[in-house]
């Protein structure tokens, strides 16, 4: 074909297709400025596998559930379980209620203070008479509870059930979210006891879902970033996936840090030991041990207001021990205030049987009795500034500073299950990267030369390889443009648009050489009848493009599928292909096509 | 190029129904394959960890393989594979606390790699991949119905890449490749993959469909096309494989020969089932869907003649059976002189 130079550039495809390949070269090493010392890779920013890190996929335990109950039922249940307890069998009936309060009779005589540990409202008793006779005879108990339905379903869910209860409204339905894993068995037992049932969802199904509310999940991603921060790591990208899972990359920690840190919640609890003897509480037991010997002072979240910022270093007799330092409320040092005077831990002669364990995530980290001083102290008033030792050496220190972590940041408000994990270590990463690099370019020289044993023509293949070395710069850009992090499944991508971008080079090329020569043969004729040969082309081109946009559609659309597993592990592989695919279709081929019909 | 050429010669000079029958013997061994195992293992395919859950170390240690089975020993399930200095560790699921413990254990040595799935994650990746198995291969279904529109061209597409993938999947089992989460993505990306030259082929074959009132010569042009059409799609089809061995090359054999280069589990698999897949492919797409475009054509043709032939007879109202098929042949020959014309009005409206 007749053409120069100035109306190949002037021609649109080509000219969208030589801006796309300039700007990919900008953003990847222009602007925004490239980190110093990054060299050839410029702002391209890598997965954890090809740099060295560890990732853990989470899965947060919770249930919604939606309740249908009688907050009557539940006060009754609870009073007369209150009352079973004591060895009394007198009977609860309730004898008015209304959406506020709950009024409720008894013969057996309770007090205030009974009832209101039962924790279900606010609680007023009144001892009554009801002889007409002998009114100073008072043999009957009023108990006015004044809570709403929410309160007392919450209340009673919580204690039935061991964990924490919040009521939330989820896609439109007010339902309690359990902070705890728990069976739907046992959920219906435990609402069985109270005359109530899980309750339907519009379908008539009853509305029992594992996972947690988006603002919960929101809420423990939030405190995760916090605890990464604080361990110095920036921009940690942090991923949900459905409304129960965490997946999170730390590049540049090891996993055995990454599982203590944001692996479990780190909820800190102090506890005062009722029963036993001196040294029975050792570190490291589980709460289920020591449950009966103790007691709960305090919670970390609810108890502690400052935490210091570093680890603290004392030495008892020639041993160093660290430790995590912290300030208690006002309500948090009365609470540890009256439990020690209520156990005599601070009587000097009580003072060993009687000691403070401090748990982490309901494991001991540490438990000892007051010291002397301590114990005075408290005697006289309450003691705001606590340490929580975690022992000695390093291994304290590196403790220590995990404590200080979870108490600043406060624990996740559910638990935590890890249901994946790994590492790859920061110099695999590194020969991983080497050799994605070395796999990318073998694959284009392969490529080069089949392409090249099959045409032997240096204007049909110089243009295909920079076709093709375009488009992968391209693609690039777009990685470096969204921030996109290469990983391992990327570069397989990358290679698979390698191998398929050639293929519908080929299929264009050799419609349109094939088109050349018949049109050579038939110039004449067509010459005739006042045809140009453009339309050959034309005709030939959207032949070759009717297959290649119907081979991008199945192949983009089985990487759809791919893209949209939840557990996105390889969304990077279906990402990058679909992109590549796009970025194929849209700007090179047609550019391509463009040049080859100059050149043929 | 005078290889290409022969191959294209010796596969199109083959009968068309021999060439049918070779690609459906194979695909039936496949499937008899995924049936053993599926018998024998409970599965078709022998599921990998990212799918039964489990921890998976990659340590390189001098110590041998029963030292590292006595070390090792209080976990459950221990499997260890050697390559040379690198071992592969593989636990059944544990509790966390002695997860806590391998892990100490492992980040002792300077070198390792770990990897843990959880039965739950492993659950749920195995729902999401038959979702994203069946998803892919529908919607890739209808893409191809959309384009075709012809049921019996469309099908033979779809069965193809059906073909493609139980093959692949039967190889696998065969040299004992685990179904993890990189060869489902190298299974989707056959669908992709493979049904690229099948399409090239059947829009060929389909646009611009040969008329002419001799059925022989409608068949040499098919074959003519044909030919074309493989030139292209077998360069197609190379150029691929080669940057997929090329993959597998510095994924999987790199290491032996340099203690620089450690082996890429994730892209050897993806490779190693994209060979497969390919092959299965240049097989299914040259030998069984350009046969049964040829039986197609050629029966769609002749179909299309008796129907014109008899309509023609009947009109004349003919009483023997030889005469019909003289018929035939004088209906053959009007219809040749009908339909040029015509075909050249279609070529000019383009």
């Amino acid at each position: 074909m007749v053409g120069e130079r100035g109306s190949l550039l002037r021609d649109v495809r080509v000219s969208v297709f030589v801006i796309f390949v300039l700007l990919s070269l900008f953003v990847i090493y222009v602007y925004p400025p490239p980190p110093m010392g990054a060299g050839i890779n410029g702002n391209l920013k890598y997965g954890l596998d090809l740099v060295g890190g560890s990732y853990l996929q989470l899965k947060l335990e919770g249930v919604l559930v939606k309740v249908e109950a009688e907050k009557s039922e539940i006060i009754k249940h609870e009073i007369q379980e209150l009352l079973r307890e004591k060895g009394e069998n007198a009977s609860v009936e309730v004898v008015a209620e209304n959406e506020t309060a709950t009024v409720l009779e008894t013969a057996a005589p309770l007090t205030k203070e009974e009832l209101e540990a039962l924790n279900i409202g606010v609680v007023s008793v009144e001892r009554l008479s009801t002889s007409l006779e002998n009114a100073t005879e008072e043999n009957v108990t009023r108990i006015t509870v004044t809570a709403d339905e929410k309160y007392v379903v919450t209340r009673y869910l919580e204690n039935a059930l061991g964990a924490d209860v919040e009521p939330a409204v989820y896609r439109g339905t007010e339902v309690y979210e359990i902070r705890k894993l728990v069976s739907k068995e046992e959920l219906e037992g435990v609402l069985a006891a109270v005359n109530a049932s899980i309750g339907r969802d519009e379908r008539g199904m009853e509305f029992f879902v594992e996972g947690v509310t988006p603002e919960t999940r929101d809420l423990a991603k939030e405190i995760m970033e916090t605890k990464l921060n604080m361990l110095g790591l920036r921009d940690i990208p942090i991923r949900t996936v459905g409304t129960d899972i965490i997946l999170i990359d730390l590049a540049g920690v090891d996993i055995a840090t990454a599982r203590k840190l944001v692996g479990k919640p780190g909820k800190f609890e102090i506890r005062i030991q009722t029963a036993g003897e001196a040294g029975e509480i050792k570190k490291g037991m589980r709460l289920e041990e020591i449950k009966n010997i103790t007691a709960h002072v305090l919670y970390g979240d609810e108890g502690i207001a400052s935490v210091g910022a570093i680890p603290q270093q004392r030495r008892t007799d020639d041993i160093e021990r660290w430790g995590a330092p912290f300030t208690l409320t006002r309500e948090g040092a009365a609470a540890l205030r009256d439990a020690c005077i209520k156990y005599k831990a601070v009587e000097e002669e009580e003072r060993e049987r009687h000691e403070l364990a401090m748990l982490l995530d309901d494991v001991v980290i540490y438990s000892a009795p007051l010291s002397p001083d301590l114990a005075n102290e408290l005697k006289a008033h309450p003691v705001y500034n606590l340490i929580a030792e975690t022992g000695s050496g390093e291994e304290g220190r590196q403790a220590a500073k995990e404590l200080i972590i979870h108490l600043k940041a406060g624990a996740l408000p559910v638990p935590v299950e890890i249901i994946g994990s790994g590492e790859v270590p920061a110099p695999l990463g590194e020969k991983f990267r080497h050799e994605a690099a070395l796999a990318a370019a073998l694959a284009f020289m392969l490529v080069a030369l089949v392409v090249y044993v099959r045409y032997r023509n240096g204007r049909v293949v110089l243009p295909m390889l920079m076709t093709l070395v375009c488009e992968v710069i391209i693609i690039l850009g777009f990685a470096a443009a969204t921030g996109w992090q290469l990983d391992l499944p990327s570069v397989a991508g990358i290679i698979a648009v390698i191998g398929t971008g050639v293929d519908q080079l080929v299929i264009i090329t050799d419609e349109i050489l094939s088109g050349a020569a018949t049109m050579q043969s038939a110039q004449k004729a067509r010459q005739k009848k006042g045809k140009t040969p453009v339309k050959v082309y034309l005709r030939r081109v959207a032949e070759a493009f009717n297959i290649i946009f119907a081979s991008a559609a199945t192949t983009a659309v089985a990487m759809l599928a791919l893209a949209l597993m939840a557990l996105g592990t390889l969304r990077g592989f279906a990402i990058i292909t679909i992109v590549g695919i796009l970025i194929g279709v849209l700007i090179t081929r047609p550019a391509y096509a463009r040049i080859v019909q100059e050149i043929a | 190029m005078p290889l290409l050429d022969a191959v294209i010669e010796k596969v199109t000079g083959l009968d068309a129904k021999k060439l049918v029958l070779v690609p459906l013997i194979v695909l039936l061994l496949a499937v008899g394959v995924l049936v053993y195992s599926q018998l024998a293992f409970g599965t078709p395919v022998k599921l990998g960890m990212d799918f039964t859950g489990g921890t998976l170390v990659r340590i390189t240690t001098p110590e041998t393989k029963d030292e590292l089975l006595a070390k090792f020993s209080e976990f459950p399930n221990v499997i260890i594979r050697e390559a040379g200095d690198e071992k592969i560790l593989q636990f059944g699921p544990m509790s966390a606390a002695e997860k806590e413990r391998l892990i100490q254990l492992i980040t002792s040595y300077p070198d390792y790699e770990i990897k843990d799935v959880s039965p739950l994650f492993g659950k749920e990746a195995q729902v999401q991949t038959i979702k994203a198995l069946v998803i892919a291969f529908l919607l890739m279904a209808v893409v191809i119905f959309i384009v075709f529109r012809t049921p019996v061209p469309a099908a033979a597409i779809v069965f193809c890449a059906a073909s493609d993938i139980v093959i692949a999947a039967a190889c696998m089992d065969i040299v004992h490749l685990e179904l993890s989460l990189g060869t489902v993505a190298a299974l989707l990306m056959l669908i992709g993959y493979s049904v690229d030259s099948n399409i090239l082929l059947t829009t060929k074959l389909l646009r611009s469909s040969p008329v002419s009132g001799s059925k022989k010569s409608d068949m040499l042009k098919v074959l003519e096309r044909l030919k074309a059409a493989m030139r292209t799609g077998l360069t197609m089809t190379s150029t691929t494989l080669s940057a997929v061995f090329a993959m597998f090359v510095v994924a999987a054999c790199m290491s032996s020969l340099s203690e620089y280069y450690a082996p890429i589990p994730l892209l050897r698999d993806i490779s190693i089932v994209l060979i497969f897949g390919l092959l299965a492919d240049l097989m299914n797409t040259w030998m069984f869907n350009a046969g049964v475009l040829r039986f197609y054509l050629g029966e769609a043709r002749a179909a299309e003649m008796k129907q014109r032939a008899s309509t023609m007879v009947k009109a004349k109202k003919s009483k023997t059976k030889a005469a019909e098929t003289g018929e035939v042949a004088k209906a053959r020959k009007t219809e040749k002189g009908v339909k040029k014309p015509q075909k050249g009005g279609e070529r000019r409206g383009r």
